[in-house]
């Protein structure tokens, strides 16, 4: 019977477009940051003068690399269902620590050590609060939170320490063939630690225990020692955009980065990372810096006000959450 | 298709919540490669019992013994070192919703391999192996994924709690407790899972408790019914040997059953 095959046929040609139109939504919805990032970049090379120049471009990227490497820390704990809002504290007290050994005529290899050893300090305790003291991530960090930077505060009496040796500046001031050694890093850390996500056990674990950690734990994942690790890396991450921040300005000072948490939190969730944990990807984060970014960048050059940057980027956030609900709708109903 | 080795035995088990008192002074057996249906009415003391067993709650007093060795299970881990696996009512909340069905069924025994062949470290996921093997496990079980690369949350109800029990089948367990495992489930894919319980008793070998309300279901797959009623073993029979409105008396107390004679070995 040739009509019921033929219409047989039309059906399912029909259903195949329609599958196949879902994936093609549901990839450009995985990849809307960077999407939306060359479509700005795009009209802006237009609209804006001087915005597609290499010099321009170098200046975003610079801009964005100490940023960047406080999101790869949040993201960390964010992938893991944990808040972590003591990034920017624990890089003003990394940088202070390290400038501070350096006046104190300390050789410069010990004050980086101390440096990073200093955000491996705190993340343990963060690790330790919510793992083994049982508080809250929001809680344990908002004390460290605080009272980190109290302590950057304290040991310098709220002083900058100016003029610190060159070599210790490399890693935020120094070029390799002329390009910025923060940019190099900031591509490094990113190629890592996407790596280690995605390609070992623990970043495996990382995931699970951000989706559901109670099947984690019961299927006998050691949640203590991932979760404490996490809050450690991020801790080690933080200090280290310390030192990349004082040598990128010479100095150190305990007011570095304030207000730094939300701008991170902001990129990582416009790049897709959920706050409930388990879902999202580093490239995207990335992604998520790069526009959060490009449009503090643009709205330099056509000179608008600073006080309008916030309800812009509060509009960005909102735009990337109504599209991850869109995308977590779509995901459940492709089946 | 048991044999007559006990995987599990309790003596004289006995648990009080306050002045209620759940269970008194249990004795029950349960042979390799059995299949033991547990019935009784609500607040019978199932699943105290099947708590106690899986390392949820610990017995005010009695021993347990677990393949001839006299134990004492205090948390979830130790079970699953025992090898004593529980899948609940609500399996799927035992699985990460956004991750592969894969990555569900290896949680927390993920393969690896190293990344240079010459060294030992670092060690990466091995993930074509693990979705070869998810895929040969869940045909092996006729369980019906199209691609274990998807999430677990695109996936059907009965779907996903036949994942949560290819993820226990894959640790190979000696014991396997079944808390209502049918009860979220339509008709269609209660008679699934059902026939997949029977098999596995029989194919992997391995011992297993099904807690139930519904005796249809008891009766076809289990091979003995231990009924409890206000935390005590009121009766056992066997399905072939009993009728349903027997072992219907006995969980609500009538008389005219037609109990066993317990097992005391």
């Amino acid at each position: 019977m040739a009509p019921p095959l033929y219409f047989n046929m039309i059906t399912n040609f029909s259903r195949v477009v329609e599958l196949q139109r879902k994936q093609l939504l549901t990839i450009i919805l995985e990849n809307a940051v960077w999407i939306i990032l060359c479509i700005f970049v795009i009209i802006n090379a237009f609209v804006t003068p001087k915005f597609l120049t290499l010099l321009n471009i170098r200046n975003i990227l610079i801009n964005a690399s100490v940023l960047g490497i406080v999101v790869i820390a949040e993201s960390l704990c964010l992938l893991s269902g944990h808040l972590d809002l003591s990034v920017e504290s624990t890089l003003a007290f990394g940088a202070v620590i390290g400038a501070l050994l350096l006046r104190n005529n300390l050789p410069v290899p010990v004050a980086i050590v101390s440096v990073l050893l200093s955000g491996v300090a705190v993340g343990f305790l963060n690790g330790l609060l919510v793992r083994k003291v049982g508080l809250n991530a929001f809680v344990a960090t908002l004390i460290t939170y605080i009272g980190v930077r109290g302590i950057a505060l304290g040991i310098v009496e709220g002083k900058t320490i100016w003029n610190l040796p060159v070599s210790y500046c490399f890693l935020g001031a120094g070029t390799v063939f002329q390009i910025p050694v923060q940019i190099l890093v900031l591509i490094l850390l990113y190629v890592f630690f996407y790596w280690l996500l995605t390609s070992t056990k623990f970043g495996r674990h990382v995931y699970l225990i951000g989706d559901n950690p109670v099947a984690a734990w019961a299927r006998g994942v050691n949640l203590d020692r991932v979760i404490i690790s996490v809050f450690v890396i991020s801790g080690f991450l933080s200090a280290f955009a310390g030192w990349m921040q004082s040598g990128r300005v010479n100095s150190a000072t305990p007011n570095f980065a304030t207000g730094m948490v939300f701008d991170a939190m902001a990129s990582a969730i416009i790049g897709g990372v959920s706050l409930h944990g388990g879902v999202g990807s580093l490239p995207m984060a990335l992604g998520g810096v790069l526009l959060l970014t490009s449009i503090n960048n643009v709205l330099n050059l056509h000179a608008v006000s600073p006080y309008w940057i916030q309800t812009i980027r509060a509009l960005m956030i909102l735009l990337a959450v109504l599209l991850d609900s869109f995308k977590r709708r779509l995901v459940r109903y492709a089946g | 298709m048991q044999d007559d080795r006990v995987l599990l035995r309790m003596e004289h088990v006995s648990k009080s919540f306050g002045e209620v008192r759940a269970l008194k002074d249990i004795n029950m057996v349960v042979y390799n490669q059995e299949i033991v249906g547990l019935v009784g009415g609500n607040g019978a003391g199932k699943s105290t019992l099947i708590k106690i067993i899986a390392g949820l709650l610990r017995p005010d007093s009695g021993a347990i013994f677990f393949d001839g060795e006299r134990i004492n299970i205090e948390n979830p881990r130790k079970a699953f070192e025992l090898g004593i696996y529980t899948l609940h009512q609500r399996m799927e909340e035992m699985l990460a919703p956004h991750h592969s069905v894969s990555a569900n069924i290896f949680l927390g025994n993920e393969k690896t391999k190293p990344l240079f062949k010459v060294l030992p470290w670092p060690r990466v996921l091995d993930k074509r192996k693990m979705d070869a093997y998810a895929m040969e496990l869940l045909r092996s079980l006729s369980i019906n994924i199209d691609s274990v690369k998807r999430p677990v949350v695109s996936y059907s109800g009965g779907q996903r709690q036949a994942v949560a029990l290819a993820g226990v089948l894959y640790r190979k367990p000696k014991l396997l407790l079944l808390d209502e495992p049918t009860a979220a489930l339509g008709i269609k894919e209660k008679f699934h899972l059902l026939n997949l319980i029977k098999r596995i008793g029989k194919e992997e070998k391995i011992s297993i408790i099904l807690v139930s309300h519904n005796l249809e279901e008891v009766f076809e797959v289990v091979d003995r019914i231990v009924v409890l009623r206000n935390g005590e073993i009121v009766g056992e029979c066997r399905p072939c040997s009993a009728s349903k409105e027997a072992v219907v008396s006995m969980i609500v107390g009538a008389k005219g059953g037609e109990p066993y004679a317990k097992n005391t070995q």
